[in-house]
């Protein structure tokens, strides 16, 4: 279960985020929908202890992520695609990353095969497609094999076949009782994959329910985002 | 130990550091081959030529200053690398993200990669010393001065100055989140133009800038007519070293990644 509670943040004298408040379940994928400068990216990196709230609780299964020993076991990131220097090559990469956690080196090139990059091992990051890079940072979330998976714009820059491979990935994962919240601001993609949905703009929570509970009433998740946020503006 | 192994894993896997260490290894004992031969000439056939001295006491311990500028290469970028962006291609994104998600608790973190920086310094300072004053022994061969217990400590002070200098561009480097500044000013000053020297002659507060104070430690020669004393000098590079780690472990610890 991830619990975010009455998060706040400022940037110099703006606020950022505002009393966010939300939960992730085990065993559904969270959609976690806004547009561009929402607060999403924001809300993803307080609750992984690489930025602070002003105010407010995020944990994970109860225990907030900085006090996690291991946490890459469990809870699998990706931010901004693959964070990894662009010199090192992708099998480096992931060593080091293991290694900081305990994670057996056999998980480097295991995952590497999962995500599509086996070939791509030896290759410098740098001179990898965009594709490529999420590709790498999705194998940076997979590596503890951890049962929560928090995931920021995972579908940028992948094409169809990935697309669908995210989305079947994701889905067993969560059939097997796993936690993952994900942000897009791309509702189509979102649409096909979550079960449940929160609805972020301007730094507030504007809804969260079922899929269902929020398409209610309109045709698509997008015309229920678009009636979401701009009735309040 | 698991942060530790980690951090040792990202140095060695980065292009730099290597460049960094041929750099370390490979100038001063160059240099001090040069300078060597060039002084044993001038010694046996009595033609000084254009060098500014003969005096044979600080050649190979003068060369070692020069590795500065590898040991600057090394404790900026183990540091800026984290900072580095990548390519819009490949996501924009910066290798911190991943580091304080594997290890959320910055006090360890940074303690990891200090000591990490230490290891992989200290070694190459070690090395870089010992092959500097070998060569520039081999290359001056009858001329070269008896080596006493004097020497002996001049060698670790040398040592110790490589690194704390690492230590210094390290912590520079994390309060600026940046590499450019730091490597061009260090690289600059130990390798073209010394600010240092510069400075030197425009005050003489300048004997408290970390090379100038820690020169008489392991120099004979010094250029400014009152530095401080050898164990003096010492005290005030390792405050300077200190000053910069613990600002830059006050900021990483409080600054959001």
């Amino acid at each position: 279960m991830i619990d975010i509670q009455g998060i706040t943040k400022h940037h110099g004298s703006r606020e950022i985020l505002h009393d966010v408040s939300f939960r992730a379940a085990p065993g559904a994928v969270t959609g976690f929908v806004g547009p561009n400068g929402a607060g999403k990216s924001s809300t993803l990196r307080i609750l992984l202890g690489l930025h602070r709230a002003g105010a407010g609780r995020a944990t994970v299964d109860g225990v907030p992520y900085s006090r996690l020993r291991r946490p890459l076991r469990t809870v699998g990131a990706m931010l901004d695609g693959a964070g990894a220097h662009p010199s090192r090559t992708a099998r480096a990469y992931l060593a080091w990353v293991a290694a900081s956690n305990g994670i057996p080196r056999t998980r480097v090139d295991e995952c590497l095969e999962e995500v599509g990059l086996a070939d791509a091992a030896r290759r410098r990051v740098g001179t990898f497609s965009l594709g490529m890079g999420q590709r790498l940072g999705l194998a940076t979330a997979l590596l503890g094999d951890p049962p929560a998976l928090i995931l920021d714009e995972p579908v940028n820059g992948l094409d169809p076949q990935g697309v669908r491979w995210i989305r079947d990935l994701l889905r067993r994962r969560a059939d097997d009782g796993g936690t993952i919240l994900l942000s897009s601001h791309l509702m189509s993609v979102l649409a096909e994959i979550a079960d449940d949905i929160v609805v972020i703009a301007d730094g507030r929570i504007r809804a969260t329910g079922t899929l269902n509970e929020i398409v209610a009433g309109h045709a698509t998740l997008e015309d229920a985002f678009f009636s979401l946020t701009e009735a309040l503006r | 130990m698991r942060v530790l192994h980690a951090e040792l894993l990202k140095l060695a896997t980065l292009p730099a550091t290597w460049i960094a260490t041929a750099l370390t290894l490979g100038i001063p004992p160059l240099l001090a081959l040069l300078n060597g031969r060039m002084l044993n000439q001038a010694l046996t056939t009595g033609d000084a030529g254009g060098m500014v001295t003969t005096d044979p006491v600080d050649e190979g311990f003068g060369q070692v200053t020069f590795g500065l500028v590898g040991i600057a290469v090394l404790g900026v970028t183990a540091i800026s690398s984290e900072y580095a962006r990548n390519s819009r291609t490949v996501g924009s994104g910066r290798q911190i993200l991943t580091t304080v998600s594997a290890c959320p608790h910055r006090w360890t973190l940074f303690t990891a990669k200090l000591a990490a920086l230490t290891c992989w310094a200290a070694g190459l300072a070690s090395l870089s010393v010992t092959l500097t004053l070998v060569a520039s022994r081999w290359a001056l061969g009858p001329w070269a001065q008896p080596w006493t217990g004097t020497d002996w400590s001049r060698a670790v002070n040398a040592a110790f100055y490589l690194l704390a200098m690492a230590w210094v561009a390290f912590g520079m480097t994390a309060l600026v989140r940046n590499g450019v500044i730091p490597l061009a000013l260090f690289i600059t000053n130990a390798s073209l133009v010394s600010f240092s020297m510069l400075a030197a002659r425009a005050t003489e507060w300048a004997k408290y800038l970390p090379d100038l104070a820690a020169y008489p430690s392991f120099l004979a020669s010094h250029p400014m007519e009152h530095p401080l004393p050898a164990s003096v000098g010492q005290a005030v590079l390792v405050v300077w070293a200190v000053g910069f780690v613990l600002a830059a472990a006050a900021v990483f610890q409080r600054r959001d990644a």
